[in-house]
């Protein structure tokens, strides 16, 4: 492959790659969307606490940050199911104006906490796999972000089997698109919003095993990844799971395609320039609901 | 009796406005150095309160148009000359201008399109004047050297800058006053109560609306100017800051969304919070979020309509 080809499609690996840690938010941020109906301003805390779990588990009780997507997944599961209990259940119905300014309250909170308890030291864990990586013809992959990859290609294909051929699954479509008549067909929808936020909670928290192995974690890793998340989900459909992960997919190639070709310090401002050109011609995304004008 | 009342409130008023500008005679200058921060805080948070108190539209990015007020007077003294009163003039201009176009692309649509958009706006500002170092000095930010000379906005003593962030506060306040006894106010708060009702009386959602984003932005810009000069250095990431919109809206929430007094009451409450937490509690960093973060959601929770509202109810008075 001739140079110039080499690099354009490290690039645009790259950007896959990107993608799929922007996926890991953005597919429960519209799984949580979808059917509770509230934007979850504090997704991004959710992860950054269950990178500080996986931390702690390897540091203190030298679990390996793999094995640790296990029991992180069942403490963030039920940490989701306690917070939804409290404060969120709360303001579900109530409106964008409540839902945001509680959720943004609990992203504030947990950012307080960690900087209370872990200061803002960057910490980050080396295993040997760390910096392993695979080269397919001169274009390089990491293992760790492979696996980021994967892993959200595969959660997202389990949450569409989930959904799909459960009878939760099913109930869970059944709340996303009609609230009342689920509950005249005798579907429990305050359960069904229990389990939506919880697993969006998973879906986020249990990677961070995996980005533990290759990105630092600290009180505002959270904030860095949230605002990409938002543009990813309007990208690819408020609601829509499938467009958050293919969305995710879109905006990382632009952003690592702008990084190298245009400049790594704009790439920011580019990403959020599609987002204007998205509010400005498909408000509705790749897959979304029409959206209702004012 | 009504009118008695009336005239009570107006001698209070008047009394306590008296107290406030015979204060300088009495305070340390780092007393009204906070007094000053306090003022400019409480300031945006009236204009913050105009778009998302009133018409119900969150923004979490009202660093933006304080960003703008700055910048564009910076930059027209330091490359023209042109004096930071007229720039001050311009940053409103400049600031009503993004605010028309950004309430024209996102109030349309419903959701948290416009709330999206607001965070985003501060991203896209930050990193664009981070990014043309050549004009904006990136992110070592541009530092202002002057002399004592008024017409150029600079002054070594604290006190005429009290008085001039007086001024814009008792004009942002005047403006709310006065919308909250126009027709505009009906039609916002009837907006951000039910949407559908609104329009099928007939009221031009988008037109409204968008009035209301860009009066906001103009009160918020002249506080960029002012405080430029008063701190008399200015960066990308100190101008366009989410945290900071998020503290301005944070003010607003807690003090209550959509009543006058509510954003002047939480921007008085968490800036003398701010303060005794850095004097006191300094070595617990991030206690301040922890607070507002509780703060925030038991305000949600448990008073919606903030704390003015909560205690206008409990006496039983009229909203």
């Amino acid at each position: 492959m001739p140079g110039f080809l080499v690099d354009l499609t490290q690039n645009i690996v790259n950007g896959i790659m990107l993608g799929g840690i922007y996926a890991l938010l953005a597919v429960g941020l519209n799984i949580i969307f979808g059917v509770v109906k509230v934007v979850n301003f504090a997704q991004g805390e959710y992860m950054m606490l269950a990178m500080y779990a996986s931390y702690w588990l390897f540091t203190l009780l030298h679990i390996d940050p793999l094995l640790s997507i296990i029991p992180v997944s069942i403490m963030f599961f039920a940490f989701g199911w306690l917070t939804f209990r409290f404060p969120v259940k709360n303001v579900v119905g109530k409106g964008d104006y409540a839902q945001i300014a509680l959720t943004m309250g609990l992203s504030t909170f947990f950012i307080g906490i960690s900087q209370l308890l872990w200061k803002t030291d960057y910490r980050g864990i080396f295993v040997p796999y760390s910096v392993w990586g695979v080269d397919l013809g001169g274009v390089k992959i990491g293992v760790p972000q492979l696996l980021a990859l994967v892993y959200s290609v595969v959660s997202t294909i389990i949450l569409d089997q989930f959904l799909t051929r459960t009878d939760t699954g099913r109930a869970m479509l059944a709340v996303a698109q009609d609230e009342i008549a689920s509950r005249i067909v005798g579907i429990n929808v305050e359960r069904i919003y229990y389990l939506a936020w919880s697993i969006g909670i998973l879906l986020t928290s249990a990677s961070a095993g995996i980005l533990i192995t290759f990105l630092y974690v600290h009180p505002n890793v959270g904030q860095q990844f949230i605002l990409y998340a938002f543009v990813v989900i309007v990208l690819g459909g408020m609601g829509s799971y499938r467009g958050a992960l293919i969305g995710s997919f879109i905006l990382g190639i632009v952003q690592s395609l702008a990084t190298i070709y245009i400049s790594a310090d704009l790439s920011i401002a580019i990403v959020y320039t599609v987002f204007v050109l998205l509010l400005l011609f498909k408000p509705s995304g790749l897959f979304g609901k029409r959206v209702v004008r004012a | 009796m009504e009118l008695r009342r009336g005239t009570r409130n107006i001698v209070v008023i008047l009394l306590f406005l008296a107290v406030i500008a015979a204060l300088p005679g009495f305070i340390s200058s780092y007393l009204l150095r906070i007094l000053i921060l306090t003022f400019f805080n409480a300031t945006i948070a009236v204009a913050w309160n105009i778009i998302s108190g009133y018409a119900k539209e969150l923004s979490l990015g009202h660093s933006v148009f304080f960003g703008i007020g700055a910048y564009t007077s910076a930059m027209l003294y330091l490359y023209y000359g042109v004096s930071p009163i007229a720039g001050l003039f311009v940053g409103m201009a400049l600031s009503a201008l993004l605010a028309a176009l950004v309430g024209l692309l996102t109030l349309r649509l419903v959701g948290t399109f416009f709330t999206l958009m607001t965070l985003a706006l501060v991203e896209i500002f930050r990193v664009t004047f981070l990014y043309f170092k050549d004009i904006t000095h990136g992110a070592l930010g541009i530092i202002f050297i002057g002399k004592d000379d008024p017409f150029n906005l600079f002054f070594t003593s604290p006190t005429p800058f009290y008085y001039l962030a007086l001024a814009l506060l008792l004009i942002a306040v005047g403006v709310s006053f006065l919308i909250e006894r126009s027709k505009i106010y009906y039609y916002l708060v009837a907006i951000g109560d039910d949407l559908l009702a609104s329009r099928s009386v007939g009221i031009n959602v988008l037109k409204y609306k968008t009035y209301a984003l860009i009066l906001s932005a103009i009160l918020t810009a002249p506080v960029g100017t002012l405080y430029s000069q008063f701190i008399l250095y200015i960066t990308p990431d100190g101008m366009f800051s989410i945290p900071y919109s998020i503290k301005i809206a944070v003010m607003g929430m807690i003090g209550g969304a959509g009543l006058l007094l509510g954003p002047l009451v939480g921007s008085v409450i968490l800036t003398i919070l701010e303060l005794l937490l850095t004097s006191y509690l300094s070595e617990f960093f991030g206690l301040n979020l922890v607070i507002y973060g509780v703060l925030l959601v038991v305000t949600i929770l448990y008073m919606p309509e903030g704390i003015i509202g909560y205690l206008r109810k409990k006496m039983g008075g009229k909203k």
